[in-house]
């Protein structure tokens, strides 16, 4: 069944950082009263440099002038923000989590919703790819190494939610021992603490690649982040393959970071989905040897 | 391949993976998933524009069939020597598109700019799935079978497949080296059940799935695996190629 293409019918490919990191480590406490309208346009100001600031690590490119894509960059990520729902959230729960003694209640309400709504916007953001792809001249690398970049970073929200399905009832019961609690969120902080930082520069260099890929074959900033003909010709391909390099070398380390924390997934129910019955029955073919 | 799941159920973590089973399947997922992706992104997309087709919904199959039909039809030309085997890659990537093509709603059509992303997207998504259970969903062991032994299993069986030797070569390597017995489980009868006689005379007990705990239970009545070899008053020569292997693995 064909679920992802839920009426994205836009012409817009508009993938930027759009995200305070993942709400992760817990604070014991904080000044949380009356800060709700100065944190959302806070938010909404840190994460349009953050966004500028990942534009002064790209490579010099040949069509356009930086200064006009950082203006156009500005207005496009904060009128996005503005209007994204997940967004807003996202401070809320930061809020929850910054000061989780008070609100532990409170982010264990929402964060799961929270996370599948990260997750379909993920979802999003591979079919934005496929569509970059389908319309360019691009390696079959290109697509697989971003899509695995972008489904490691839904691999790692599935850990931590079952991370902290585990460890919620203890935390929720430890509320009258702050002993206890402190030691907790000392716990949880310190096991996030390795994926942190590394999810973050995943990230960055996946949405760097994809920038380089898009403003370089755009001949006016009008058409950045729109659905366009990609044509490599127009990319320095020896910087493509340095991006894809990284991006990989990076997805296998959070691979094995993640890992341990998988247990068992049983392996797909290839009489179910036609996609995997597909791949399955050209798996059989392909180990045919020849002659 | 519910027999597989059920297995894994009771006894995940009993089992391993090998490093060389686990490179050839996320190869072979890779590569498979690749070939569908490829064939939608060039030969489909560029026939559909040929035709002028903008957009397509549940009743237009006929074009989506003209289309594999005419491959086909080029495939004959082109591969005598393959060209069952590489019909029926195409037949698998035929079977995708079409049940891709019939989900759509009554009356719904989606811009060909649309409707094949989504066909890419939402394989990368299920390619992912496959892959979680090699990439961390079972232990996974790394081991570098000495040449000897998988030469001896070559041998011993009658291996016609380089990269089957290697696993069972593995699984030999990795019984003798912890002197546990392994019991390697798979579904290809083909290439190694049919094998299950020669495999058993070179100390590799081999059980589809469906048979993998009762199979576990019996090894278990037995003596270790040395201890079990040591017992045994004269060996065949295949058995004797074996163990020379293996003393050269576990002593190097």
């Amino acid at each position: 069944m064909i679920s992802l293409s839920n009426e994205k019918s836009s012409d817009n490919l508009e993938i930027v950082r759009r995200n305070i990191p993942f709400p992760q480590r817990f604070e014991y406490e904080g000044d949380t009263i009356n800060k709700t309208f100065k944190d959302y346009k806070a938010a909404i100001i840190e994460t349009v440099e953050e966004n500028l600031s990942l534009l002064d690590e790209l490579p010099p490119l040949k069509t356009l002038k930086i200064e006009d894509i950082k203006k156009r960059l500005r207005k496009i990520v904060e009128d996005n923000l503005k209007q994204d729902p997940v967004f807003e959230k996202s401070i809320e729960i930061e809020r929850y989590a910054d000061d989780i003694w008070k609100y532990v209640e409170s982010y264990f309400r929402e964060i799961f919703e929270y996370h599948d709504n990260v997750r379909k916007r993920l979802d999003s953001e591979i079919f934005d790819i496929c569509r970059m792809f389908f319309n360019s001249d691009l390696p079959m690398l290109f697509l697989t190494t971003i899509e695995d970049a972008v489904l490691i970073q839904k691999d790692y929200l599935d850990t931590y939610d079952k991370q902290i399905r585990k460890g919620r009832l203890e935390l929720l019961l430890s509320r009258n021992n702050r002993k206890k609690f402190e030691k907790l969120c000392d716990a949880h902080n310190r096991w996030i603490k390795p994926f942190t930082e590394r999810m973050d520069k995943l990230e960055r260099t996946r949405i760097k690649l994809f920038w380089y890929t898009d403003f370089s074959n755009s001949a006016t900033v009008d058409e950045m982040f729109k659905v366009k003909s990609i044509k490599s010709s127009a990319l320095d391909m020896e910087i493509i393959q340095s991006f894809i390099d990284d991006l990989r070398k990076q997805v296998k380390e959070m691979e094995t970071l993640i890992a341990p924390k998988m247990g068992f997934s049983p392996f797909m129910s290839y009489e179910k989905n036609i996609g995997a019955r597909s791949i399955r029955k050209i798996m059989e073919l392909a180990d045919v040897p020849e002659g | 391949m519910k027999a597989c799941s059920d297995f894994l159920k009771e006894a995940a973590s009993q089992c391993i993976i090998s490093s060389s089973v686990k490179t050839e399947a996320l190869e072979l997922i890779e590569h498979s998933h690749n070939v569908i992706v490829s064939f939608i992104h060039d030969p489909l997309k560029s026939y559909l524009e040929s035709k002028g087709i903008k957009e397509l919904g549940n009743r237009d199959g006929k074009i989506i069939a003209d289309f594999f039909s005419e491959q086909k039809a080029q495939l004959g030309k082109l591969h005598y020597k393959r060209s069952n085997i590489q019909n029926e890659i195409l037949g698998a990537v035929e079977n995708y598109v079409a049940s891709q093509l019939h989900s759509l709603k009554d009356g719904k059509k989606l811009p060909i700019g649309i409707f094949l992303p989504v066909l890419a997207a939402e394989l990368a998504i299920v390619k992912h799935n496959m892959e979680a259970p090699f990439k961390g969903g079972i232990r996974c062991e790394e081991i570098e079978p000495n040449d000897s032994v998988v030469s001896a299993v070559v041998i011993g069986a009658i291996m016609g497949n380089d990269k089957d030797a290697l696993h069972l070569a593995s699984a030999l390597q990795y019984q003798f080296r912890r002197n546990k017995w392994v019991l390697f489980v798979t579904t290809d009868q083909k290439d190694i059940l049919n094998r299950e006689i020669e495999l058993r005379e070179i100390f590799l007990q081999c059980s589809r799935p469906e048979w993998a705990l009762d199979y576990q239970r019996e090894t278990t009545k037995n003596k270790a695996p040395i201890e079990h070899v040591q017992d045994i008053k004269s060996y065949t020569a295949k058995q004797n190629r074996i163990l020379d292997a293996m003393k050269k693995a576990v002593t190097t």
